[in-house]
């Protein structure tokens, strides 16, 4: 139970998880250019500062700017935590914890450890009342710090297969010492001579292969992972995921307040152990213990979009509803041109049977689905082929793949391949017929659904998922949203930087890849554009800017014209550059474009809190504007819509910058991005937290380690292009 | 009294349906401000509806005008499509082919085809879907444009519906553009085919909505062609889709203050959560412009809805009312010569004696009063006769009075005046 009495009492009930700090801002030292930097110089924006005047330097006393003053305070912030007894997760040293109690069982603290621990980050916003000014804030956030103490070596000699720690992610670091110049890298294969075990692996910096101790390689610490290949091989009994998900209140009824009160107490800590005030050379911080609250007036200031109705009749505008399930079960789905799903079906003898019996529930209906597919996608599934498989072994599944594929060749019949899986496959385990299967039907047209035992267990409500996967991979539409998206011809959700090939099955090569999901006004999902190149860094702005530019053409090829507005999503900030060659790009096709770069983010550290509603949840649809340019939206708090939610809202915080000049509001691009959570065609749950644009390229992320070049190509053919293979 | 028709729904609760319907199209029209932004589809199936069932009304006058604008603007220069494209091309050829239905289409008018070629792929499917290419195959087919692109587009709903029926089956509106399609090109085979799945729909245990009323849709308009006995599930199927809509419509419209009454409450999706009245149905333009049509096709069949046996029920009931009521006449013509009316009031009117004068005035009164009564009764007569025996309108003698009696007050004055004028110029003239 949350103790809220000892709460400072404030006139508000809606905070934002940030603090407000007093900053005096001194001056810092600039050293002139061409003068040696000295010892503890701190650069930044390519020139040198140093907090505190030296002797004898001709450092001339400077106003820090705004992100020196943040970066600044940050680094203050940093030494009193330390001094304070509080560590840093390796390489994010804006993760806190305290190190000297782990709260994991210390049996196994030879292979993991995890700590209670927060994320802070310092961020400023112009001053209401004078805004030529920045008011600085701390956010702090709870957070659970999961790190890996067992090297690959630790592993092997514990006893764990080499096989399960293949094409898994990892990091080099040499010795026990942490540092962020550790290097990234995926594990090719392991040469377990006990004398000297050592590890292949593909440098994910440079591309290249090397070989180096395996007692230097750290698989990356997910929790998944370390349950499924380690604790469940040893043994340990132990289940971490249920453990990170209890110290994340994922598991709590009440994660929000509990979430508040866990932040509260991290700022008691602040002036409890006299972090806080702290100064840093002549800029002197205190801190506000109360949260900032938000209001209908000033910054963080609230606001609210409705819910987005959905539409499920092209030529009906009154065939709408709020909920999908509810929708499809009324009106069928969007697209009904679509009678019969010609499915191919490949798995073990068993699995093939229960695979059959699924499908003939579908077509026939459940209490759940009445009705089944006919009522509620218009369509009927028919079985067409069939691949029965002797063994579960990776291999098995490919060949069976390869030969439904080249039976189809002639006839080209089938829609989507249903495949049998004996087991979940976790995201990581990238040798499994769940990655090595979907690639190749993609490569000869063929888009896969798989389906594991679990789904048989409890299917009730899995069928209309499963029914609305096949439909969308079937080439259908299920549903799109009723009213437009205001101004917008065209929304793309970009990735960039993802890599192609990293798997020992699929090559090994590193290629650069970026890929867009092209929505249109009703956010009807209209195709997947993508480009592979060389892997280049420096060069990958005009990558994005070219897959932009080739993303315009396909719409055009589907609307017979340009889109004179468009909306580009992206889950990191746009570089500068990136936007000059994007709107060179466009404006060079349509000269009068109108183009806003949003960037979603969803790692941040800030979360909403409204104490009226009973677990604390800032309710869905109402977002909070930080600035003119910034929104902070809550998708999966409190609504009418589902009583059902796991721990704290996911928060989005949307920032955005238009061109030629800003044409639309803030609360339109709420209202874009919110409409936009509503189209996952995986989710029947209105409580989606991100917007199809970054969902989608989630999915497609998780699949291009384990595509080669070739297959990757297979994606990019006229017929996959149109549908969503990644579901 | 017992209706000669169990569960039927009466000539008032028609008129009722009609009213409803209309109120919404009338409120819903009038916010109408740019074409482009309200739906043309809907709107488009509003015209068509207006014309199929004759509807006049101040506040859509203004609708088929704007749409024909709104036609033109697109077929002069197709590049103002919205990006909608399909719906776009979908509410051009039904506004054409409504106009051309109502006798106000250009024939020979090639910029429809040039507008839809793009879109038409090579199996002839316009938007690769069988709703629009039907549509498309209507409006070329009434601009009688006899070019490729129609046999092209016609070849491929020809193939669809007889090689492909599920996919008419899958959306009940592709029933009601098939039928329109079968209509216009003749294709009884289809027609038989599309009556069948119709009967089918209408007759499930519980039919969606759209299956009933588009099912209902087309048993109605081949209600000609089709036995007596089964019949009766037409008018029950109709009568049923007829309430659903109204029902729907009903249910469509926002019960929130004064600004908003009347209106579609899925515009106001934000206060209507905040009245938790969030599920609401949406107004459906199509709903209520398939229901107009149906309801005045319904009008005008009801007779030839009812089974044999019912419709002779009908007339056999209507003949002892009529009886009845000449009955009543002989007794009052009977009364009245007792009473020596007719009477001549010319001669004491023409007296000069203030008595006989007055006598004369009384006279005229009692003349008058004879033919008023003897006009009622052949009123209700000839409502019998025709509302009962020859229409079929109502299902029983209390259905026709209370039909005839609201016909009774709205021409009561003529009733009056017309009796006692005819009394007074021959009184005065012979």
């Amino acid at each position: 139970m949350v103790d809220l009495a000892s709460a400072a009492v404030q006139g508000f009930s809606r905070f934002i998880n940030m603090v407000r700090l007093s900053v005096n801002v001194g001056p810092v030292y600039e050293i002139p250019l061409g003068a040696d930097a000295p010892m503890g110089a701190i650069q930044h924006n390519e020139k040198f500062y140093t907090i505190t005047f030296l002797d004898g330097s001709d450092a001339l006393p400077v106003t820090p700017e705004t992100s020196l003053t943040r970066r600044l305070i940050e680094i203050g912030l940093r030494d009193k935590l330390r001094a304070a007894g509080c560590s840093f997760k390796p390489g994010v040293d804006y993760v806190a914890y305290w190190a000297k109690k782990s709260d994991s069982p210390a049996r196994l603290a030879n292979i993991f450890q995890t700590f209670a621990g927060f994320e802070f980050r310092v961020v400023s916003y112009p001053s209401p009342e004078v805004p030529e000014e920045e008011d600085f804030y701390l956010t702090i956030d709870p957070h659970v710090i999961l790190m890996m103490t067992a090297s690959v070596e630790n592993l092997v000699r514990m006893g764990i297969p080499t096989r399960d720690l293949l094409d898994l992610p990892g990091r080099i670091r040499p010795g026990l010492d942490v540092s962020e110049t550790d290097e990234e890298c995926s594990i090719l294969d392991i040469k377990d001579d006990p004398s000297n075990i050592r590890c292949e692996v593909l440098k994910m910096e440079n591309g290249t292969k090397e070989t180096v101790p395996a007692a230097h390689v750290f698989i990356a610490p997910r929790p998944e992972v370390i349950q499924d290949k380690i604790l469940n091989k040893i043994n340990a009994n132990f289940r971490l995921v249920e453990h990170i998900r209890q110290k994340s209140f994922l598991d709590s009824s009440q994660a929000p307040l509990e979430r508040y009160e866990s932040t509260r107490k991290v700022i008691n800590f602040l002036g409890s152990h006299e972090v806080v005030p702290f100064s840093i050379g002549e800029i002197g911080v205190s801190v506000d213990q109360q949260f900032v609250p938000v209001t209908g007036t000033s910054f963080p200031r609230e606001d609210r979009v409705a819910e987005p109705l959905l539409l499920f009749d092209k030529t009906d505008s009154s065939a709408t509803h709020l909920q999908p399930y509810h929708g499809l079960r009324a009106f069928g789905a969007f697209t009904k041109d679509k009678p019969l799903i010609k499915l191919a079906l490949l798995g073990s003898k068993a699995g093939l049977a229960e695979v059959e019996k699924m499908i003939g529930d579908l077509n026939k209906g459940t209490g759940v689905m009445p009705g089944g597919m006919a009522r509620f996608f218009r369509t009927k599934l028919v079985i067409v082929d069939r691949e029965t498989i002797s063994s579960d072994s990776t291999d098995a599944y490919v060949n069976g793949a390869q030969c439904l594929a080249t039976r189809d060749e002639k006839e080209n019949q089938i829609g989507v391949v249903v495949t049998y899986l004996n087991d979940r496959t976790p995201p990581t385990s990238l040798d499994s017929p769940y990655f090595a299967v979907k690639p190749v039907l993609l490569e000869r047209g063929l888009p896969s659904q798989m389906l594991t035992r679990f789904v048989f267990q409890k299917p009730e409500w899995k069928h209309v998922t499963i029914g609305s996967a096949l439909f969308a991979k079937a080439g259908g539409i299920p549903w799109v949203l009723a009213e437009d998206i205001e101004e917008f011809d065209m929304i793309i959700g970009v990735s960039i930087g993802e890599r192609i090939s990293t798997t020992k099955r699929s090559g090994a090569k590193l290629r650069f890849v970026s890929y867009a999901n092209i929505f249109d006004r009703l956010g009807r999902w209209m195709f997947f554009e993508s480009m592979a190149a060389q892997y280049d860094y420096t060069n990958h702005e005009q990558q994005f800017a070219q897959l932009i530019d080739q993303s315009l053409d396909r719409y055009k090829e589907a609307q017979n014209s340009y889109p004179a507005t468009i909306a580009i999503h992206y889950y990191k900030r746009f570089g500068k550059e990136e936007r000059r060659l994007i709107i060179e790009k466009v404006t060079a096709k349509v000269p009068e474009a109108r183009i806003a770069f949003v960037t979603i983010d969803t790692s941040h550290p800030m979360r909403l809190y409204d104490l009226r509603i009973t677990d604390g949840s800032f309710p869905r649809c109402h977002f909070v504007h930080l600035s003119d340019w910034e929104l902070l939206i809550s998708a999966t708090g409190y609504t009418e819509l589902s009583q059902k939610r796991i721990g704290t809202p996911v928060f989005l915080k949307v920032s955005f910058n238009q061109y030629p000049e800003p044409f639309v509001e803030g609360a339109s691009i709420a209202k874009q991005v919110l409409a936009l959570t509503r189209l996952n065609y995986k989710a029947m749950t209105p409580l989606v937290g991100q917007p199809v644009t970054l969902e989608y390229a989630a999915l497609a992320a998780r699949f291009t380690a384990a595509f080669s070049e070739n297959q990757w190509k297979g994606v990019l053919s006229p017929r996959i292009r149109r549908v969503p293979w990644f579901l | 009294m017992v209706s000669v028709v169990q569960q039927g729904i009466t000539p008032s609760e028609v008129e009722g349906v009609r009213l409803t319907l209309a109120s919404a199209l009338k409120q819903d029209v009038s916010d109408l401000v740019i074409f482009d932004d309200h739906d043309p589809l809907g709107l488009a199936f509003y015209i068509q509806g207006i014309v199929q069932s004759g509807y006049v009304s101040p506040e859509t006058n203004e609708l088929a005008v704007a749409g024909r604008l709104w036609v033109n603007e697109k077929l002069e220069h197709p590049e103002l499509l919205s990006a909608y494209k399909d719906r776009d091309l979908n509410a051009i050829a039904l506004m054409v082919y409504s106009f051309h239905k109502r006798g106000a289409g250009e024939v020979g008018d090639a910029r429809f085809q040039n507008l839809v070629s793009p879109f038409v792929d090579q199996r002839g499917a316009v938007c690769d879907s069988l709703f629009s290419s039907t549509l498309a195959c209507l409006a070329l087919h009434v601009m009688n444009v006899d070019n490729e692109l129609l046999q092209t587009i016609s070849r491929f709903v020809f193939q669809q519906a007889h090689q492909n029926y599920e996919l008419v089956l899958n959306d009940p509106k592709n029933l009601m553009v098939t039928y329109w399609w079968a209509q216009e090109s003749s294709d009884d085979a289809l027609k038989k085919k599309l009556v069948r799945s119709a009967q089918e729909a209408v007759q499930r245990l519980q039919p969606t909505l759209d299956e009933l009323v588009y099912g209902s849709f087309v048993l109605l308009g081949e209600v000609g062609n089709m036995a007596r006995s089964e019949r009766r599930v037409v008018k029950t199927a109709v009568e049923r889709a007829l309430l659903s809509i109204e029902e729907h419509t009903n249910e469509s419209l926002s019960p929130l203050g004064a600004l908003q009454y009347g209106r579609d409450a899925a515009t106001f999706v934000d206060e209507m959560q905040d009245y938790s009245s969030g599920h609401k149905p949406r107004l459906s333009r199509i709903l209520i412009s398939v229901g107009l049509i149906l309801q005045a096709d319904y009008r005008q069949k009801l007779p030839s809805l009812l089974s044999n046996r019912a419709r002779w029920l009908q007339v056999y009931r209507a003949v002892p009312a009529t009886l009845i009521l000449l009955a009543i006449a002989w007794f009052v013509w009977w009364v009245a010569l007792r009473l020596g009316f007719p009477a001549d009031a010319k001669t004491p009117l023409k007296s000069h004696d203030g008595l006989q004068i007055a006598r004369g005035i009384g006279l005229l009164a009692g003349n008058s009063v004879l033919a008023i009564l003897l006009l009622s009764i052949a009123f209700w007569i000839y409502r019998f006769i025709v509302d009962l025996a020859i229409y079929g309108r109502c299902q029983d003698e209390l259905a026709v009075l209370k039909y005839g009696w609201k016909i009774y007050v709205a021409n009561l004055w003529p009733l009056v005046t017309l009796p006692t004028i005819m009394s007074l110029l021959i009184a005065v003239m012979t």
